[in-house]
């Protein structure tokens, strides 16, 4: 009798050594975040489980002294297998080199985030396997960084660096020229003309053959000759492979001229020369618009930007840039771009970009009139 | 003295019984290894702003996110605060809704009731920023303490926002917390980030399809 009960005692361990040494036992609490094994491998029986209770698991490991951490979604996953988590993160003399452990796509997008351990002041980053660009990368975080990218397909090895270390062309010309008030308005004919002889020849936008009669089915006028037609938002697909080049700047000089206008609660809001943001070299992506690269121009550079969609424009409306407003400087005050010299009569959501071209967003005291529009809406 | 020779029954039933208790103590070792992490940190109260599920770039309806809490110390905690760094240009902060971590009723007793937290969602949604504090105005009476927790998902408050119409499909908003305090009137005991006496896990909106 004592020699079954031994023996039953024994099988029992025996069989609660395996199954905890072949990882079944130890049960995964999906709500806490998972520290990933030494080797970075999260087994399918785990990502299974994500899947079957639709929940989202958190992944964290550190490489040297840099902590990421993985975001699966299980309303992501469709057939899982087994996958390799573990990065090798790297500091260079520019960026950050991340070298994947997996070798196949994970067939499935995961967000994958690097904290850095003091904040990395860039405007905005991108990761590169060699000259081609592989992810876009948002930071967040004001005393420390967070890196987010969204990984699906895998890249042995790519580089996050910044924007600016792929465009690092500066302006000096235009620059000064908007952070001087007087040579500003002489030189505006030839600075226009300038700008246009910047755009690429690699734009397959649609251009206004000028014959149009009739707005189009969101109040649009028709498009001047040879003006890009506008897009719709909801149509465009970005291609994050594809990145080019434009040049952003942000002004309200015009209410220097106005400040009697002004709301008072605004005006230590205005910058002495009227420069919110003086011309800055920005990287986009294929399909992306005005109004996508000034979101991510104003959250880099820590601007505040306010705007509203309006369905009956099928555009985003900018109602205010620096927490200066429409309205803040008189009843015709507000907000518009000009790209390339030309102030577009459809919204910025539907301006779509192309390489090399220069967008302004000014402040207007007088619909337009005093910052060189011409012609109506 | 000559040793007297083990009975064999005996010899076997001590190897076995020795055999056993190594892989007993085998067992334990590779449990506690295993869930060293836990087991390190188990002491530690944690405040999470739960990740929700991806949120469709279309909805145009209010969300929250919980904010939960692991556990309390052994103090009392009279006033608490938190201040959460978010994107206004993507995020349009809406409000705080009551979660189900309760404070002490006036008596101390049970029933207890819901504290309330003050925000002020306009100036957050212009500074990016959202401060919330609970003060307990009669020294202790309205107080969190850890016998009011629950056993399950403890939410101290629901932050309310909506997508901004400027969202694309694949946005990642963080939800940053940049300070966290739940102050003891013994200020040793009091849990805060900055002395790591509070641990924080921040939280994440990612905008799908």
């Amino acid at each position: 009798m004592m020699k079954r009960i031994i023996s039953l005692f024994l099988t029992l361990i025996l069989l609660l050594s395996f199954t905890a040494c072949s990882g079944n036992f130890a049960q995964v609490d999906l709500k806490e975040p998972i520290v990933l094994s030494e080797d970075g491998i999260v087994e399918k029986n785990v990502l299974d489980k994500i899947k079957n209770e639709n929940a989202i698991a958190t992944f964290t490991g550190k490489s040297g002294d840099i902590k990421y951490e993985w975001t699966i979604f299980g309303s992501d996953l469709a057939d899982t297998r087994d996958v390799n988590l573990s990065l090798v993160l790297e500091e260079t003399e520019k960026g950050i080199k991340v070298k994947f452990s997996e070798t196949e796509d994970l067939g499935f997008p995961a967000l994958l985030s690097i904290h850095l351990n003091e904040r990395w002041k860039v405007d905005g980053a991108t990761a590169f396997d060699g000259d081609t660009a592989v992810y876009s990368v948002s930071i967040t975080g004001s005393k420390t960084s967070i890196l987010n990218i969204s990984v699906n397909k895998i890249v042995a090895e790519c580089e996050i660096l910044p924007d600016n270390e792929k465009a690092p062309e500066s302006t000096p010309s235009t620059e000064s020229s908007l952070n001087d008030k007087d040579d500003k308005n002489d030189t505006e004919t030839n600075k226009t003309d300038d700008y246009l002889s910047d755009v690429k020849d690699n734009d397959d936008r649609v251009y206004s053959d000028g014959n149009a009669t009739d707005q189009d089915k969101y109040k649009t006028d028709p498009v001047p000759e040879g003006k890009p037609m506008p897009v719709e938002p909801e149509d465009q697909e970005i291609d994050k492979k594809k990145s080019y080049t434009c040049t952003f700047s942000i002004e309200c000089s015009t209410i220097l001229n106005n400040l009697a206008d002004l709301d008072p609660d605004k005006r230590e809001l205005v910058p002495s020369n009227g420069v919110i943001l003086a011309p800055t070299k920005v990287t986009f992506y294929e399909g992306e618009s005005v109004f996508d690269v000034l979101q991510r121009v104003c959250k880099e550079k820590g601007i505040h930007l306010e705007s509203s969609w309006t369905p009956i424009y099928n555009s985003a409306y900018i109602e205010g840039i620096h927490n200066l407003y429409e309205f803040d400087c008189g009843e015709l005050s507000g907000w518009m771009y000009r790209v390339n010299g030309w102030y577009p009569n459809y919204g910025c959501s539907r301006y779509q970009l192309a390489d090399g071209e220069v967008v302004e967003w000014r402040y207007t005291c007088d619909l337009g009139n005093d910052v060189g529009r011409e012609g109506t809406w | 003295m000559s040793k007297r020779p083990m009975n064999p029954k005996t010899k076997k039933k001590l190897f076995i019984g020795i055999g056993a208790g190594v892989l007993l103590l085998l067992l334990i070792l590779f449990l506690l290894f295993m869930n060293w992490d836990k087991i390190a940190t188990g002491g530690t109260p944690t405040l999470t702003i739960e990740t929700p599920q991806k949120i469709s770039k279309s909805e145009t309806e209010e969300f929250t996110l919980d904010v939960t809490i692991s556990s309390f110390g052994d103090a009392i905690y009279p006033a608490a605060s938190m201040s959460i760094a978010f994107d206004p240009s993507r995020l349009e902060f809406i409000g705080i809704e009551e979660g189900n971590v309760f404070i002490r009723n006036d008596e101390g007793e049970i029933p207890q009731k819901l504290p309330e937290w003050s925000c002020n969602p306009e100036q957050s949604n212009k500074s990016g920023k959202i401060n919330i504090m609970y003060l307990d105005t009669t020294g202790g009476k309205n107080a969190f303490s850890k016998e009011l927790l629950g056993t399950d998902d403890n939410v101290v408050l629901r932050l309310k926002f909506r997508l901004r119409g400027s969202v694309r499909s694949g946005d990642i908003c963080d939800l940053i917390f940049d300070d966290a305090v739940f102050a003891a009137s013994d200020e040793t005991e009091s849990l805060a980030m900055t002395t790591e006496t509070l641990k924080v896990r921040n939280g994440k909106i990612v905008v799908g399809e």
